[in-house]
């Protein structure tokens, strides 16, 4: 894909937030699936519940190592470029996305910031169109506030219906 | 501010009417005599709630008001808080006005104004309003949309300024086409089956005596007597269904609007402004194909779906000629233009899609090789319906492998896809809320990539261009980006000067 373009990267501690996320989602589903297990053994459930919390088990060993992976990966693909006319960003371990919007079709623009982003002082970037929402994840504070001032501006200044 | 017409609460207690008529049905004649917990109470709450429903109704009519401004409307309403709100004219992507029974009735008929700017519906319904007042807001609107600014459009040529032309009127030769098109006469199969069982005593002979020669020959003449007629009898209520439905369909345009009148008995109009047309749409399912017919839809951010008839009304007539359609597209829309020569999808294209696993068969397999279900006593019926399913899938694919066809030009985009069902879409790049290139790692051993376009309408709506050799999908975003900049010089220079 034509992508020289965009050259503006999120920030490096993005894999880390994203791991720790993932760790602390996987830990509750483990326990979860623990006490599933636990409850199948005590109560003697039927035979299919067994069977489909083992299934479940391995999917969720196999997403566990995935997801233990992508985000380093995924951080690497991370590319963005706002300019005057449009928004672009480009991303995906294994579908590559390479998504540009408008900056006319843009109708609002926010920041968000959870309890871990919080931690590594990160910020998304989330756009919206009529239809759709796009975010840039883990910037640094100071880049994403300055990039939503940036956006606010330059999708104002275009407010012109089609 | 003027409340609206009084016959609206009438209006509103026969919809109500009409609407919980089956609830009543089922609970007062049906299971009338039942003395079950769930049917008793069902029946006092649906009283109540027809009561109550009457007494808002009511309520309602006396706390809504409207007033006309020179470029808005103003209304008003609620009950226990008012909401007071203004549409300006320049929101309002398409005109309704449709007269069904009840209407005609009173000699009355309803307008809509649809606004749905930015994907929320919205809109301003007259449920009744007299035939002069609607044709007083009617020339309101139209005209105040006129004077809009047009961006990106041709501009109007002011030289034959607003001549409305007539491009196509339904004649009986269209009926007839499209009352066998549209299969309605193979509506009375089911009655006939049903009444099969009626006529067999009027048999002239007993279907269980010895002679069966002679019982076949003679049931023979007698069946298709009986087959004749009742072919004649459902391509006459066929034609009749869809000559009320579609008899006297009228499209016309003058420089910035587009018409469409259609309805014998109930009977609807729609108008909606060149500029607000987001895309058109050509359908063609298997069997319009063979007899090279098609279905034209107008795409607006406007509903288009009325709440009283399942026919979309934005729907160009729905059984023209492929060539007459195209034709229409570009008297109706010049700024629409048909790309003859368009891409087909590379060989590599057809293995992928081959290759991707499809979860529908899959799910299914799975559902139906654990519970097989017996069907019609036949116990390996579940892997016959699993391969059924899998062939079924498959042939879409290949078919939608073979019908896919792209093109771009300065500014439109054009699209052919489907398998079964077939469909051209044509947009324009600035309607085009935003563009997706996206590659997988197949893809990229195969140089190819896909495309997704949003096209404004409400719901958005995402057409996927799957499988495109790489070079197209790069050279695709890149017409995006240079139409947008394009658009952009022209609104600055037009702010300027």
């Amino acid at each position: 894909m034509n992508t020289e373009e965009l050259t503006e990267r999120i920030s490096p501690k993005a894999p880390k937030a994203w791991l720790l996320t993932e760790i602390i989602g996987d830990v509750v589903g483990v326990i979860i699936l623990i006490i599933l297990f636990y409850l199948d053994a005590y109560f003697g459930w039927a035979d299919w519940i067994g069977w489909i919390l083992i299934g479940i088990a391995i999917l969720s060993a196999v997403s566990i190592i995935y997801s233990s992976i992508e985000p380093k990966y995924l951080y690497k693909s991370w590319r963005y470029r706002v300019d005057e006319e449009f928004f672009q960003c480009k991303y995906g371990v294994w579908r590559e996305k390479w998504i540009t919007v408008p900056m006319s079709k843009i109708q609002s623009v926010s920041t968000e910031q959870g309890p871990i982003l919080r931690k590594y002082q990160l910020r998304t970037i989330k756009v919206e169109t009529m239809g759709s929402s796009h975010a840039i994840p883990a910037l640094d504070e100071e880049v994403a506030l300055r990039l939503r001032e940036e956006i606010a501006e330059y999708a104002k200044l275009k407010e012109v219906e089609v | 501010m003027i409340k609206y017409h009084p016959l609206t609460i009438l209006y509103q207690i026969f919809q109500l009417i009409k609407n919980s008529l089956f609830l009543v049905i089922i609970l007062f004649v049906v299971r009338g005599s039942s003395d079950f917990w769930l049917l008793k109470y069902g029946r006092i709450a649906l009283i109540l709630f027809i009561i109550v429903r009457i007494v808002f109704i009511i309520i309602g009519w006396f706390t809504r008001k409207y007033e006309v401004k020179e470029h808005a409307f103003h209304i008003k309403e609620g009950i226990f808080s008012t909401v007071n709100s203004t549409i300006p004219f320049s929101k309002i992507q398409n005109v309704k006005r449709q007269t069904n029974f009840f209407h005609r009735l009173f000699g009355v008929t309803s307008v809509t104004f649809e606004t749905a700017m930015d994907g929320d519906d919205d809109a301003i319904v007259f449920q009744v309003v007299t035939k002069q007042q609607a044709a007083y807001l009617l020339s309101l609107v139209e005209a105040k949309k006129d004077q809009q600014e047009t961006v990106g459009e041709a501009e109007p040529n002011k030289e034959q300024a607003n001549k409305q032309v007539t491009h196509f009127r339904s004649s009986m030769k269209d009926v007839i086409r499209a009352s066998f098109t549209s299969l309605s006469f193979l509506a009375i199969i089911p009655i006939l089956f049903a009444f099969y069982d009626d006529i067999l005593p009027l048999l002239p002979f007993d279907p269980d005596y010895d002679g069966m020669f002679q019982s076949i020959v003679s049931n023979f003449w007698l069946m298709g007597f009986l087959i004749f007629a009742a072919v004649i009898i459902s391509v006459i209520i066929g034609m009749t269904r869809t000559f009320l439905r579609y008899g006297k369909f009228e499209i016309s345009s003058d420089d910035s609007q587009i018409f469409i009148k259609r309805g014998m008995i109930s009977t609807s109009y729609f108008s909606i402004k060149k500029s607000k047309v987001q895309a058109v749409e050509i359908t063609q399912s298997s069997l319009k194909r063979l007899f090279n017919m098609a279905e034209v839809k107008l795409i607006s951010t406007g509903k288009t779906k009325s709440d009283d008839n399942e026919q979309e009304i934005n729907s160009l007539y729905p059984f023209l000629p492929y060539n007459k359609a195209m034709e229409l597209i570009q008297e109706i829309l010049p700024d629409y233009e048909s790309i003859d020569n368009m891409e087909r999808l590379p060989k590599q294209a057809l293995w992928i899609k081959l290759l991707e696993p499809s979860w529908i068969w899959i799910i299914a397999t799975v559902a139906l090789a654990y519970f097989k279900p017996a069907f019609l006593s036949i116990e390996q019926a579940w892997w016959i319906m699993s391969s059924l399913l899998f062939i079924i899938v498959y042939m879409n694919r290949i078919l939608d492998f073979f019908h896919t066809q792209y093109a771009i030009n300065s500014n439109q985009f054009q699209l052919r896809k489907g398998g079964i069902t077939t469909m051209l879409i044509m947009t324009k790049a600035w309607k085009m809320v935003e563009v997706e290139v996206s590659q997988n790692r197949f893809q990229r051993k195969l140089d190819l990539a896909s495309v997704k376009t949003s096209i404004r309408a409400t719901p958005i709506r995402n057409e996927w261009l799957n499988h495109v050799p790489v070079i197209f999908a790069n050279h695709f975003s890149g017409w995006f980006q240079t139409s947008e900049q394009k658009l952009y010089k022209k609104i600055k220079k037009k702010e300027r000067g």
